[in-house]
């Protein structure tokens, strides 16, 4: 059999309506496209939304929209966001990043702010906490050239290239003014000693004044020594 | 070798300004690496904190206060091996 085709009569207005037991409309044709309603729209229990398909309120808070994808290959600095990414339509952005790999063992990743469209070389205050075997290793700055994410990435554990680092960051509110943006990160990964770390990292540039500091317009990322070989990192809004 | 941005996929040279502060960065975290080398050793070989207590325990219940203790002689020992640089 081909396609049964089950169309509203010609003419602006006209719609095709399927009601459940009770009457009530599930799928109400429009002259163009369908809504649908009633609760049945919850049953849906397999398929796939199409990338255009948007968030009305019941969305609203529960979802990410991915912005921005770039995979580092034997790159020195990696740059994300930028001030049409960045804005005011979310509070909260957040950027993973897996699979990274530095060319040089044991190096740190560090992170560094664009503000206003400038790459900012000074000012940082961050900390942070890696919980390691036996021991913690805590680190604060008030007056850094970077903010440090995480230290001592290593890339080869039982062989030369298994391991890497994985992790988040949240920026919150970058597209503010008033407030300094801070971010936040929970990363993992294996250090210089083969131990594994967990590490938690919060920061922020004082290189303004706190009211009329200009927006973060961008996250620059690279390691103390040599390049990142690899990893994907991925810039998400989540929805206010 | 050249440096390279990755700017939202585009890849940038670094200029020669970049070049040299970025060799200064990449020295200062080597000296400062190298520096704390001895301090990432001993924590692979210290025991776990609960470990060193119960040492204490036992040496204070042992009346082994001192240098004698089996704490300070696996701590001593650990310290020894990894000597912090002059």
């Amino acid at each position: 059999m081909g396609n049964l085709i089950i169309k509203g009569k010609g003419g602006a207005g006209n719609k095709l309506i399927l009601q459940d037991q009770a009457g009530a409309a599930v799928l109400t044709t429009a002259d163009s496209g369908a809504t649908f309603s009633g609760g049945n729209i919850g049953t849906v229990t397999a398929g796939t939304l199409a990338s255009g398909v948007t968030g009305g309120s019941g969305l609203d808070g529960r979802s990410w929209v991915k912005l921005q994808e770039t995979v580092a290959s034997n790159d020195a600095t990696i740059t994300m966001g930028s001030s049409s990414i960045f804005s005011s339509t979310y509070d909260l952005y957040i950027i993973t990043i897996t699979g990274l790999k530095p060319v040089t063992a044991g190096t740190d990743l560090r992170a560094k702010y664009y503000l206003g469209g400038s790459l900012i070389g000074s000012n940082y205050r961050w900390s942070n906490i890696a919980h390691v075997y036996a021991t913690e290793l805590y680190r604060s700055e008030a007056s850094e050239a970077y903010i440090s994410i995480a230290g001592s990435i290593n890339t080869g554990l039982e062989s030369s290239n298994d391991i890497c680092l994985n992790g988040e960051i949240y920026v919150y509110d970058p597209s503010n003014t008033d407030l300094l943006t801070q971010i936040k990160g929970h990363l993992f990964h294996f250090n210089n000693s083969n131990q594994p770390q967990l590490v938690h990292v919060g920061g922020t540039n004082n290189s303004g004044s706190g009211a009329g500091e200009p927006a973060l317009t961008g996250l620059q990322f690279y390691m103390s020594s040599g390049n990142i070989n690899a990893g994907k990192f991925i810039v998400y809004g989540v929805k206010n | 070798m050249t440096r390279y941005h990755n700017i939202n996929g585009n890849r940038v040279k670094f200029t020669a300004e970049e070049e040299t502060a970025r060799d200064l960065e990449e020295a200062e975290w080597k000296k400062e690496y190298d520096a704390t080398q001895y301090k990432r050793d001993r924590s692979t070989q210290f025991p776990e904190l609960k470990e060193q207590l119960d040492l204490l325990f036992h040496d204070m219940t042992a009346g082994k206060g001192t240098k004698d203790g089996e704490w300070y002689k696996v701590v001593a020992k650990v310290k020894s091996d990894n000597p912090k640089p002059e």
